[in-house]
């Protein structure tokens, strides 16, 4: 049992070590390239739409960040979708009627944003719309960067970078690192067509793409992931801008953070069931060979990676321990013994060496990903990038064990 | 709207070199599996010269008869035994790591030094004519014995209460390469770990401490401080 266990553990790290050398590769062949390729010609109409639920005290700041949009008025629309808000929200939108279009979208059965969104793209009349959540801001020059890309017409959306709102607490700054890493990840993917989300703040789409596909599914967790797999299976480009900014709010508290990843996972999940078809499929290239079974995979990998190495390393040596100190007392001896006559041959060398490898892989990956956005490693608390590297995949395994615990509990998803 | 065909290159070049950097993290491994067996077979080695000291030392007491130096050849022999027991923990900790090495003949090394040390611990006695000692020879199993590593605690702590007065040689009684252990196991009849020879006396299974702590009492001469 013990030596299966760690052929599972030898698996797990030579799949991640594969998947991480496969993106490197791709990106070392295809460069990092980071100019905005060409000026903005023509001013198509773009319509902005954003979903709001109960979001009566930040959507506030959305609204303002896109009326602020650098873009001709006339061409510009701004919807407001107020989704069935018990609170404020509408008030709040009301303040700036003048600037955009409001409506008001009621809660049906088990919609989602994808529903809002869905009734905001009913009566958008811009060629290209973006979607920008109510927790999110975008920059001025956003359309500028963006609108020139689509000049492709096989590109059917164009992501922003996000950045969180600058971090207050432990797990917003472990996020912030986070997403600047997970940019990189996404600019790598993005180098062999492999972006399988299209995130809530300010991704911007061509509207006849939506449109032919049938817009967002309304019922799903994660609407924004959804629509990018149809995107990809219907072999439309995503494009990754490394120029363009686009801020949100993290969740500051521990809990609402494994929350909003349960949704995210758990979608994530569903999405990729959803799409099977596309698994290890060559028609779909590097997105179908790659990407599709990379989700699964990483999920199944960490519940058991983690599981294994918890189990034998943690909880089976301390049920010993406290076991032998029941039969034979209470007895430090052994251990002040151990420490005593230590020698670095009793650290368990072999296993350390992936270990250390893999955070080193990890590290130089933070490094690259900070210097490419020209953020200070550091600029956060000193300590910001190591909580990222040591903590945040155990955090990752803890969302994962959530999730299937709720599957097993087949529990409905709250928002 | 055509995707760009499957590059296959890269998907084998990805392959080839995470094997390759798998491969150098399994020859590091072994490079260092290999400095850990030299470490340890010299530590075996070092328990050799103590105990061909101490065996020369019991000679030299047996043709001289020369009672007044009983007492520290005793002491000599108990921190020999100690040190073993750092030793023996230390390598079935390794083995623990991994079982598919040169640690095995170390183990035999290691093994027959025990053996040795009983032996001559009887030997010592006699010679010495000490009443005060009990030893035992302690049967456990690496694997398969969920009770031997509580045996083994229970050992360790009335180590510590008995100290030079107990004597414990601790043998895997799995361990195949060494003969002698199932020429002792025959002898002693033993069919189950763990298993205790106290003295010449066989308990078998698992022994409660306040028990042991009983028997190892009936043992001694004179009444111990430790067992009153």
């Amino acid at each position: 049992m013990i030596d299966f266990a760690f052929y599972i553990i030898w698996a797990g790290y030579f799949i991640s070590l594969y998947f991480v050398i496969f993106w490197l590769l791709a990106l070392l062949e295809n460069g990092y390239n980071d100019s905005v390729a060409k000026k903005i010609k023509d001013f198509p109409v773009v319509s902005v739409i954003i979903p709001a639920y109960n979001e009566g005290e930040r959507v506030a700041k959305t609204i303002e960040s896109a009326i602020n949009l650098d873009y001709p008025k006339d061409k510009l629309e701004i919807i407001g979708v107020n989704h069935g808000s018990s609170d404020n929200t509408l008030d709040v939108m009301n303040r700036y009627k003048n600037a955009i279009k409001i409506i008001t979208y009621p809660r049906i059965g088990n919609e989602r944003k994808g529903g809002a969104v869905n009734a905001g793209l009913k009566i958008a009349r811009g060629e290209f719309v973006a979607c920008l959540d109510a927790d999110s801001s975008i920059e001025s020059k956003a359309l500028h960067k963006m609108l020139p890309y689509f000049e492709d017409k096989d590109i059917g959306a164009v992501l922003p970078r996000i950045i969180p709102e600058r971090p207050k607490t432990v797990v917003q700054r472990i996020q912030y690192c986070e997403y600047i890493v997970v940019f990189f990840f996404k600019k790598m993917m993005g180098s062999i067509d492999c972006l399988y989300t299209t995130p809530g703040p300010f991704s911007l789409y061509r509207k006849s793409v939506i449109e032919k596909l049938g817009g967002f599914d309304a019922e799903n967790l994660t609407e924004d992931m959804e629509l990018a797999i149809r995107l990809q299976k219907n072999n439309y480009k995503i494009v990754q801008t490394t120029a363009v900014e686009a801020r949100t709010i993290t969740p500051s508290k521990f809990k609402d953070y494994l929350n909003q990843r349960n949704r995210w996972y758990k979608g994530a999940l569903f999405n990729v069931y959803k799409h099977r078809s596309l698994i290890l499929n060559r028609k779909y290239g590097d997105f179908g060979m790659l990407q599709m079974p990379f989700i699964p995979s990483a999920a199944v990998l960490s519940v058991l990676v983690f599981s294994i190495i918890i189990i034998n390393k943690l909880i089976i040596p301390l049920f010993d321990k406290l076991e032998a100190w029941y039969y034979g007392g209470f007895n430090m001896s052994p251990l002040i013994e151990a420490i005593k006559n230590f020698t670095v041959w009793d650290i368990n060398l072999d296993f350390m060496f992936w270990f250390w490898l893999l955070i080193l892989i990890q590290f130089v990956i933070i490094v690259w990903a900070h210097k490419v956005t020209k953020r200070g490693l550091f600029n956060e608390k000193v300590y910001t990038p190591f909580a990222f590297l040591f903590v945040y995949s155990f955090t990752i395994f803890i969302v994962w064990w959530l999730v299937i615990i709720d599957l097993v509990k087949m529990k409905k998803q709250k928002w | 709207m055509v995707r760009v065909p499957l590059k296959k290159s890269r998907y084998v070049f990805a392959l080839i070199l995470t094997v390759l950097i798998f491969s150098l993290g399994v020859l590091i491994g072994n490079v260092l599996t290999n400095s850990r067996v030299s470490f340890t077979s010299s530590l075996v080695e070092e328990q050799r010269l103590e105990y061909d000291s101490l065996q020369l030392q019991y000679l030299y007491l047996s043709e001289f008869l020369r009672e007044e130096n009983c007492p520290a050849a005793m002491f000599a022999l108990d921190q020999n035994l100690r040190n073993l027991e750092i030793v023996r923990i230390k390598l079935e900790n390794y083995l623990e790591k991994d079982d598919q090495s040169g640690l095995k003949s170390v183990k035999r090394e290691y093994t027959l030094s025990e053996l040795r040390y009983w032996l001559l611990s009887r030997q010592a006695k006699n010679i010495c004519g000490e009443n005060n000692v009990v030893s035992i020879l302690y049967f456990y199993s690496s694997r398969g014995c969920d009770l031997c590593e509580n045996q083994g605690a229970i050992l360790t702590s009335l180590k510590n209460e008995f100290g030079s007065h107990l004597l414990v040689f601790s043998i895997d009684a799995l361990f195949e390469d060494e003969p002698m252990i199932s020429i002792l196991m025959d002898s002693f009849e033993i069919w189950e770990t763990p298993a205790l020879v106290i003295n010449d006396e066989l308990i078998g299974g698992f022994t409660k401490k306040e028990e042991l702590k009983e028997i190892i009492c009936s043992k001694f001469e004179d009444t111990l401080t430790a067992c009153a």
